[in-house]
């Protein structure tokens, strides 16, 4: 554990919003949580004074990053403290050991909504739309990030046709930009072709490090792509971040909709909302003759959709271009903005911009005293 | 939708230096549940196989405390009691089935 005095202490050198306070007295610290020599603090700004802020957060990161044993520090600025139960900071504890929250973040710091694109059956295009999702969500004007959580077989760097390593920054990973949105993929570490051969513990600590030691700066958005099934790595972004959200991609098939029936279950079993489902590779227009077919069958999402309750929120056509692109290093959403497809996932975009917006329940106040 | 149905706190209290867990919930309930019942309704998988008497002989009769609550995603609270226990997962569900069941009682039980 660092020295809490010693980070107070550094911090107090740096002015607060007004310029004069120094921070810690400022009242503007929305959260200061450590973890393993990290630091991550928080500090709560106007939007409007945003642009003006941004000298302060690097003085604070600066002021952090020369304590002793502080290996890391990141500081973003929020508009809204995150709902954690404040202790008291001064409490005298007449217990022998005082009552204590754990120290990580409740939150990833700086992201505003976390959203999962999963499927209960592999091979529905999850990848896909989850990378035209973020795309379409940043068209949009929202700042966004992928996290491609699928890492036995990632998918994202092929999908944003990423070839470099992204580059470490005071132990935190950098994620690496490509259409607007901000990417990290375990994929982006290793060889193309060189296996992932891990058990759990291994997936599990590896998905935490993608969500918590890459800096993501601030982000309205960070899209998962999530593997499929309901194992490990599900279970593991389910507990260790509070997921505003799911999406579940699935075709039209019966077989692939068994699958998606679990993994709406498992949603509503840790309490994630299901956001809504989408149905890819919906119809198929031959380019020859423009006849439609039915490959998958048809309106089998949009039927399971009404029949539990949750938003339909759109279906993508199997096509060609959309397999192209997405080989090509360049999704649809990006290659063709103008496009139907592209379009498709703009209304789905707005559909989840929508819900997000529409607010959540808060998660509960933890008082300790 | 189901998700209605479900119980959402609104404010999970520790009082009586760990001793109490007072839990709000949006319905208005409100629940309060002592660590030492908390500690033997565990439904960690170590404990499960312990009969409801073998866990209250491992706890033995002192008073027992919550010393870290730890918030699990959306659903659910990981508490550390003051024995070390510390991978048991309350759920809202299961906490509120516990307020409900009456089985505790809001009294202290450092008696």
């Amino acid at each position: 554990m660092l020295d809490e005095n010693a980070i107070t202490a550094a911090l107090h050198k740096v002015q607060g919003p007004d310029g004069r306070t120094p921070l810690p007295q400022s009242g503007a610290i929305g959260g200061l949580t450590q973890r393993e020599g990290k630091v991550y603090l928080s500090i709560v700004v106007d939007p409007a004074e945003a642009a003006k802020a941004e000298a302060m957060r690097a003085a604070a990161e600066t002021a952090l990053r020369g304590v002793e044993g502080v290996k890391a520090a990141i500081v973003t600025l929020t508009s809204e403290r995150a709902p954690v139960g404040q202790a008291p900071a001064h409490g005298h504890s007449h217990a022998p050991r005082a009552p204590a929250r754990r120290g990580v973040p409740e939150s990833v710091a700086g992201v505003r909504h976390i959203v999962a694109v999963a499927s209960g059956k592999g091979g529905v295009g999850k990848s896909t739309v989850a990378a035209n999702l973020a795309i379409a969500l940043a068209q949009e004007g929202w700042r966004v990030g992928l996290l491609d959580a699928d890492v036995f077989g990632p998918s994202a760097p092929r999908l944003f046709g990423l070839k470099e390593k992204p580059k470490v920054e005071g132990s935190f990973l950098v994620p690496i930009v490509s259409c607007g949105v901000k990417v990290i993929s375990i994929g982006l570490m290793i060889e193309e072709e060189t296996p992932v051969v891990w058990r759990g513990p291994m997936v599990m600590s590896a998905i935490t490090q993608l969500l918590r030691e890459v800096s993501w700066g601030e982000l309205d958005c960070l899209v998962v792509d999530m593997p499929p099934g309901t194992g490990d790595v599900q279970l593991t972004m389910a507990q260790s971040a509070p997921l505003s959200g799911a999406i579940i991609v699935s075709t039209p098939q019966d077989l692939a909709l068994i699958d998606a029936r679990r993994g709406i279950a498992m949603f509503e079993k840790v309490n994630i909302p299901v956001i809504g489902i989408i149905e890819n590779m919906s119809y198929f227009v031959c380019p020859h003759c423009q006849g439609r077919s039915d490959i998958f069958a048809h309106g089998g999402a949009r039927h399971e959709a009404e029949r539990r309750g949750v938003p339909f929120l759109g279906e993508v056509p199997l096509d060609m271009a959309i397999r192209e692109t997405s080989d090509a290093g360049k999704p649809i959403a990006a290659a063709a903005p103008e496009g139907a497809h592209a379009q498709a996932f703009r209304g789905v975009a707005q559909a989840v911009i929508g819900w997000l917006s529409a607010g959540q329940r808060a998660a509960p106040k933890i008082v300790i005293g | 939708m189901a998700e209605q149905a479900e119980p959402w706190p609104t404010q999970l209290r520790l009082t009586d230096g760990g001793r109490l867990l007072t839990i709000a919930f949006d319905s208005g309930e409100e629940f309060a549940l002592t660590s030492r019942a908390l500690r033997l309704a565990t439904q960690s998988a170590e404990a499960k196989r312990l009969s409801p008497a073998e866990r209250e002989a491992q706890i033995g009769d002192k008073p027992v405390r919550i010393v870290e609550i730890e918030p699990i995603g959306n659903y659910a609270i990981r508490p550390t009691f003051d024995d070390g226990h510390a991978t048991g997962i309350y759920t809202w569900r299961y906490l509120a089935e516990l307020g409900r069941a009456g089985q505790i009682t809001g009294e202290s039980d450092d008696s």
